[in-house]
């Protein structure tokens, strides 16, 4: 049964593996060619690594750099905007898409999605804070039966304190960990990397107005499969194709 | 020494008559409202017919016209000057663009002109004031505060005045003691602070007399609400006087919209920008001046200097030298502010300077709107002895690129996915023990309880085993002579029946007291009267009063009798 098992699961294993070499070995041929300014050929061995492996972080940042190379500025934005949904204290990878949103938008300003408190919090994964808000349940449960437990008043006053401030902490990091979560998996901002894109009035195949390139826009709500309707860094609310947006 | 005397004496003619004329023509305010009162002033230093050029037919000539002299020193010369001025009020109208001047002053065959002077005509600003109570219609006298807008923007201008009404025409007035902003520190009057213009009002149905005073153009800070304190006078009506306090009023200030411009000067109101360079051709190394003018009404003179964006090679010696030419007005501050900037180009070649953009707050709009100048292009000359310490655009640019390039990440970062929150584990282990800690809790509780009920049983199994054997020596002591300790027993036996039948766990024997309350409370009167009756035997019997050998059995039957009744 073992050896037929191990016949079974061979050829998967093979498979792995050689999706790893060749992940490997488009990383380095992607790393080679940006030191020899070939920046397309270097977004192209990058976007090989990152279609067997999208959670390489380094894949996504050093094509954000090979897309500056290219002045493909929004899709440098969109590449960085990856990292930092991954990583959101990366500051690097901010100061890039600075750099990328001050060549397309000299006037305006760019803002990151989250503030500084939030990054720093969302810097560690969700898997990371489910195992604090596990710890903290132990502990507000063990400060629980020390507080029922505990006959003399004064240890029993500071037990209570003792519980609320974890039971507070425990709330909190299973807030954080829903958030966290919600941040990494949830579609709900795109990026133009198109020059400009038009944007549509409900129900009206005719353009409006237009989104530049390295945009960001938060999804409001998908009106069908083709139009999404999208917010703007200044509020305004506009309904564009959603083919045109390249999802963060 | 005579020719020294005769140079001297030729030098102070010559200065004296020397002594240019002017005549100088000025408009206070330079920017008013339709209706308003403004005053036009010729001053001269030479003495003659003074007249107006180009009065506007929308002006209307008022009733104060003032003529002097004063005299000035010339701080340069030493010299005493004689100036010969005339004044002359009236208002506007019409909102426009007023042209007014050149004035004339006549001297004999000869005629001297001033320059023109120009002003801004606005709409009449409307006012609105705080609520007016019934009280103060009562009063001789009230007053409210106006202002031009109940929401403002913070860094907009908004105009206050005291407007006071009356039932009678009031004379003067006098212990004016000024409202105030909370939280305002630039505060300007407008308009022409000394002169009240009483005008009779219809106010609510009733014939009153109005005026303002005290009209200022404030610029709050912050946000949120702002309160303006009420204002006191005295207002005369010849001797009689009448002090009153208006009521206050509150504004709200709004913030401006987040995510301003890069380019936002702080601006709030309408601007425009213009810029100018002193030269279109300048040698390698050379310093030019870019002044950059930004005009318009707002808060103008809060505004930070503009950035001028330079091609590489062009280096901004120090800061800007700032001039200001800006008068408040019923609108806010208007005017221009320039901002002379020294440049050193270091590239040669043909160069083009991008526009300078500034971005402001719009009322209108309420929007961040950007404006900006022309592009100027430069001709600047090679110096080949010109060392050149910048970079040159290209190799800058090349290095700003090279930089941004320059740190690829060559290791692999990999971020894993979540697998733990969210699936059932995550939420049982996170329950899991609190639910323990529950469980703990109700079990260690059911075992205390238990523990206490055992004890407690068996406390009262040892009572009962007490009264048994009490019981069984009062059977012995009926035939005996032992009667103390026969009704000792029989008092013994009754307190502990008692003690079980109050379930007392506690080791101690009860008082009587205790035993009738519980009567009271639990037994009917005539069961109260049974053991009261026995205790008081019992009672008699040990101090003295002793019962016959005969009545041992009688009460041992009723003492048998109420521990059944108790059924113990």
């Amino acid at each position: 049964m073992s050896w037929k098992l191990t016949y079974l699961l061979s050829p998967l294993f093979l498979l792995v593996v050689l999706f790893h070499t060749n992940a490997q070995n488009n990383f380095k041929k992607g790393v080679a060619a940006y030191h020899q300014k070939d920046y397309s050929l270097a977004v192209s061995e990058f976007q090989k690594v990152l279609t067997t492996d999208e959670n390489n972080i380094s894949a996504w940042y050093n094509l954000g750099l090979s897309n500056i190379g290219k002045k493909a500025y929004g899709e440098a934005i969109l590449n960085f905007e990856k990292v930092l949904k991954h990583m959101p204290n990366d500051s690097e990878s901010e100061a890039k898409i600075e750099y990328c949103f001050g060549e397309l938008h000299p006037e305006t300003e760019w803002t990151p999605l989250l503030n500084s408190i939030q990054s720093s919090l969302y810097s560690l994964p969700s898997n990371t804070w489910a195992f604090i808000c596990v710890a903290l349940s132990f502990v507000c449960a063990l400060g629980i039966v020390l507080y029922v437990r505990q006959k003399k008043r004064s240890l029993k006053v500071a037990f209570l304190f003792m519980n609320l401030f974890f039971l507070g902490g425990f709330i909190a990091s299973i807030v954080i960990c829903i958030n966290v979560n919600n941040y990494a998996t949830n579609s709900s901002y795109a990026v133009v990397t198109l020059k400009s894109i038009p944007t549509f009035i409900e129900n009206s195949p005719s353009p409006k107005t237009t989104i530049a390139e390295g945009i960001r826009v938060e999804v409001i709500e998908k009106m069908d499969d083709d139009f999404v309707e999208v917010r703007t860094l200044t509020r305004e609310v506009h309904v564009v194709r959603s083919k045109e947006l390249s999802f963060i | 020494m005579k020719q020294f005397l005769s140079i001297y004496l030729v030098l102070l003619s010559i200065i004296t008559w020397g002594q240019s004329p002017s005549v100088q023509l000025s408009v206070e305010p330079k920017s008013a409202d339709v209706g308003e009162i403004i005053t036009i002033t010729v001053r001269s230093n030479i003495q003659g017919e003074v007249e107006v050029d180009n009065l506007p037919s929308s002006f209307v000539h008022g009733y104060d016209v003032m003529n002097g002299m004063e005299q000035e020193m010339d701080y340069n010369t030493g010299e005493i000057i004689t100036y010969y001025y005339l004044s002359q009020t009236g208002a506007f109208g019409k909102a426009g663009k007023y042209s007014i001047g050149p004035a004339f002053v006549k001297k004999g065959n000869k005629t001297y002109a001033s320059k023109k002077v120009t002003i801004h005509i606005g709409d009449r600003t409307q006012m609105s004031s705080g609520t007016v109570t019934s009280d103060q219609l009562k009063d001789p006298a009230f007053g409210v505060i106006q202002t031009s807008k109940s929401f403002i923007y913070e860094g907009e201008p908004i105009l206050v005045s005291a407007k006071v009404y009356a039932n009678f025409n009031p004379s003067h007035l006098d212990g004016y003691r000024a409202y105030e902003v909370n939280g305002a520190i630039d505060k300007n009057a407008v308009g022409n602070p000394s002169r009240i213009v009483v005008e009779p009002e219809r106010f609510r149905n009733k014939q009153m007399y109005s005026f303002e005073y005290d009209k200022n153009i404030i610029f709050p800070t912050g946000t949120g609400t702002v309160k303006i304190t009420p204002y006191t006078m005295n207002l005369y009506k010849g001797h009689k006087s009448f002090t009153f306090t208006s009521n206050h009023k509150t504004i709200t200030i709004k913030p401006l919209p987040a995510n301003p411009p890069k380019d936002f000067i702080g601006g709030v109101g309408d601007f425009s920008v213009s810029r100018t360079v002193d030269a279109k051709e300048v040698k390698q190394g050379d310093v030019f001046k870019l002044v950059i003018t930004i005009s318009g009404t707002g808060n103008i003179q809060n505004i930070i200097e503009p950035t001028p964006k330079l091609p590489q090679g062009f280096i901004v010696y120090g800061d800007p030298i700032i001039s200001e030419n800006f008068s408040y007005c019923s609108h806010g501050a208007e005017g221009k502010m320039v901002f002379e900037y020294n440049i050193q180009a270091n590239v040669a070649g043909e160069v083009k300077i991008p526009a300078t953009s500034i971005s402001y707050f719009e009322l209108n709009t309420e929007n961040y709107v950007t404006t900006k100048t022309g592009t100027t292009t430069l001709n600047i000359i090679e110096d080949k002895n010109y060392n050149v310490n910048s970079e040159t655009p290209q190799s800058k640019s090349s290095n700003s690129e090279t930089n941004v390039l320059s740190d690829l990440r060559p290791s692999k970062i990999v971020v894993k996915n979540n697998t733990f929150y969210g699936t059932g584990v995550f939420w049982t282990t996170i329950t899991s023990p609190f639910l323990f800690a529950f469980l703990f809790i109700f079990f260690t509780k059911r075992k205390e309880e238990n523990a206490t009920t055992t004890q407690f049983k068996q406390e009262i199994k040892k009572k009962e085993n007490a009264l048994n054997e009490q019981l069984v020596q009062l059977k012995i002591l009926v035939n005996s002579d032992q009667d103390l300790q026969f009704f000792t027993s029989i008092e013994t036996s009754l307190k502990i029946a008692f003690e079980i039948d109050m379930k007392l766990s506690e080791d101690r024997l009860i008082n009587k007291q205790e035993i009738y309350s519980h009567m009271d409370e639990k037994y009917s009167s005539e069961f109260k009267t049974q053991v009261t009756s026995l205790f008081n035997e019992c009672e008699q019997f040990q101090y003295g009063f002793g019962a016959k050998a005969h009545n041992k059995e009688h009460y041992l039957s009723q003492l048998n009798n109420i521990v059944q009744q108790l059924k113990v």
